[in-house]
């Protein structure tokens, strides 16, 4: 059986000779992603907070006379931690923390953990003591980040580099725009300018610089705006939408604005997807047979579209639905009926979800339209 | 509001895609159902992880064989999406438990509608963390496999002489096309969503590593990250198996129903 396997797997690798490059490639990738993960576990002078390691964990259930029905159990946890920064470093702390079994609003720790701790600073005793204000998790994302970026280049090769890269770009170009909201700009101009960013710096960078990269970007363009248009129009003819369930929206009261900015930026990916699968597909038609008729680029068109859609939008339902998942079981848990989270406190995911499917949708016979007329129109009567 | 919008979904899904849009609305209406019983499941008590699994499995036999058809390709994809699954179930279940990833989040817990709900409900939510990143990256990586496998495929039809090592080789060069546009379709999806936290993280004068550190941005991120990761363990495992399915038709015969693949 495995000798078997192993020779199923030198079948599919082929050659060894060309494999050599990218040892090498490898192994400078993986030395540079060490070096930042250990970077990383040893960051503690990097923070102001307090950053304590717990090494003894003691817990002692907790009987609380009030809970009756559910089988929640509470323990409080006394710890002993040991300080990482700062004027303390190195000394002992002890520290306390109330857990429940389930964990919804707390969090359980354990010895080698490391939180964040704010001290009390209290001179009359010799213990020092403190509360836990958060979890450092930056370690843990790192070795996750860092797993990906060396799968992902092994994968694709060069290709991963230029994703990353347009990647990166963005959140830059996403968090300038983050900064100017902040200095009291509207938000919905603000994602305007942004999406229109996003397109260019993706595509291109994703496309490489060429034909059907702009024309990729035109007929992302025009179906963005018809779906935002439809949604538009969708929002006047009916003004039910409730912005009490929308996440995160503490102390905010510009919600319209800050919806339709989060819809454009959520369906903008998978209208992207479409829209350069599309033109990729009219492009190698047009290029591989210059008298193809227009009618057949359409009907290949459809084809591709077929193929797209249902997965594309089965990509939307997932990643939007998943968010919601936690919310909607505690909700259920305190007997609140299914139906009625769905009629009455609609998630706004529900929304983006509809949209960017209608996005998808909308993109499919917009970019077959503006590919033919770019590709086929415009290169006769040149 | 959402039914203006379900209206006019539907009406585009008959109009663009005909016959294969009322497939894909049907396979779409059987994905909500198994979802809504995924979570009524998880509310009855059931093991969220336990109950993850066959709900991400019986999705991917609606998506693939319902809605695609049974053929070496679903086949190949099918046998690459469970593999990839079950690795990242254990990697995830891993990172929700070290990463203390459960619960609701530092930012959501001060909300009213929130605050108002009892936390006492005796389910562990570092499970249902688990399962909320597995059916997070299911639909992306499904969708890179399936069409790789496609890809593939065609490329074999049009070309039946190419080895084992040559099918694998174009699997993953149109493996590495597809994978930019889904990461962006991912990327664009969450940072859609995560828009009004990071306005938000902006408001209340958070510093970059309160925000790298906070539960709510983790959250978020891991989702993320493990679609892409999904895809990219997905792209070369579906260009193995489809290559080997296609060299080694006799043995997959049974299963397979296409018969186009047999009139060499």
């Amino acid at each position: 059986m495995l000798k078997k396997f192993a020779a199923i797997i030198t079948a599919l690798l082929g050659s060894k000779g060309i494999y050599k490059k990218y040892l090498i490639l490898n192994i400078i990738i993986i030395a540079i992603l060490t070096v930042g993960v250990c970077f990383v576990f040893n960051d503690y002078s990097w923070y102001d907070t307090t950053i304590v390691q717990i090494q003894k964990v003691a817990a002692s259930p907790v009987t609380e006379s009030n809970r009756t029905k559910s089988n929640e159990k509470y323990f409080q946890q006394s710890m002993v931690g040991i300080i990482m920064n700062g004027e303390y470093q190195g000394k002992r702390i002890y520290l306390q923390n109330k857990s429940s079994s389930s964990g919804v609003l707390d969090d359980k720790y354990k010895s080698q953990n490391e939180v964040f701790v704010k001290l009390h600073l209290d001179h009359s005793s010799k213990k020092l003591t403190g509360s836990i204000i958060g979890f450092k998790r930056d370690k843990y994302m790192a070795v996750l980040l860092a797993l990906f970026i060396l799968l992902l280049i092994n994968v694709t090769k060069m290709k991963g580099f230029f994703t990353l890269l347009s990647l990166c770009i963005n959140i830059g170009g996403f968090i300038y725009a983050v900064h100017l909201n902040y200095a009291g700009h509207n938000v919905l101009i603000l994602s305007e300018f942004l999406v229109l960013f996003f397109t260019f710096i993706s595509l291109l960078l994703i496309g490489g610089f060429k034909k059907k990269t702009f024309v990729a970007i035109l007929s992302t363009l025009i179906s963005l705006c018809f779906t935002m248009l439809i949604f538009k129009l969708a929002m006047i003819c009916t003004q039910d939408i409730n912005y009490t369930y929308m996440e995160y929206i503490t102390g905010q009261n510009y919600m319209a604005d800050l919806f339709m900015s989060q819809v454009l930026i959520g369906g903008l990916g998978a209208i992207m997807d479409v829209a350069i699968t599309e033109t990729s597909a009219i492009n190698e038609l047009v290029v591989v047979n210059k008298e193809i008729s227009i009618r057949e680029l359409i009907q290949s068109g459809r084809e591709v579209g077929f193929d797209i859609m249902g997965t594309m939008i089965n990509i939307l339902l997932f990643t939007y639905v998943c968010g919601i998942i936690p919310i909607v079981v505690l909700k259920m848990k305190n007997s609140i009926k299914l139906g009625t989270i769905i009629r009455m406190q609609m998630p706004m995911e529900l929304y983006g979800f509809m949209i960017g499917g209608i996005g998808i949708l909308l993109t499919i016979p917009i970019s077959v339209f503006v590919s033919i007329v770019l590709f086929k129109k415009l290169r006769r009567s040149l | 509001m959402i039914k203006i919008l379900a209206v006019i979904f539907i009406l585009l899904l008959y109009l663009i895609g005909r016959g294969r849009g009322i497939i894909t609305f049907k396979s779409l209406c059987l994905n909500v159902a198994v979802l809504c019983s995924l979570i009524l499941f998880i509310s009855w008590g059931w093991n969220p992880v336990l109950v993850t699994f066959p709900c991400c499995l019986i999705i991917c036999y609606i998506t693939l064989f319902y809605q695609n058809g049974r053929n070496a390709k679903t086949l190949a994809s099918f046998s690459a999406v469970i593999l990839v699954l079950i690795l990242l179930f254990a990697l995830s279940y891993y990172i929700g438990y070290v990463c203390h990833l459960g619960g609701i989040n530092e930012i959501l817990r001060n909300e009213d509608e929130i605050a108002m709900l009892s936390p006492d409900i005796d389910i562990s939510m570092v499970q249902i963390a688990v399962s909320v990143i597995i059916t997070g990256l299911i639909g992306a990586e499904m969708d890179a496999s399936i069409s790789v496998s496609s890809a593939v495929y065609e490329v074999y039809i049009n070309n039946r002489e190419l080895n084992l090592s040559e099918l694998f080789k174009s699997g993953l060069h149109i493996g590495s096309d597809i994978l930019g546009a889904t990461m962006n379709t991912l990327y664009f999806a969450c940072l859609g969503e995560s828009l009004t936290l990071f306005i938000l993280f902006k408001n209340y004068h958070y510093s970059f590593f309160e925000v790298i550190n906070s539960k709510a941005f983790c959250q978020e991120f891991v989702i993320i990250l493990f679609s892409c990761l999904a895809c990219v363990l997905v792209v070369p495992l579906t260009a193995a198996s489809i290559s080997y399915i296609l060299k080694n038709l006799n043995q997959f015969e049974k299963y397979l129903l296409d018969e186009e693949l047999f009139s060499v």
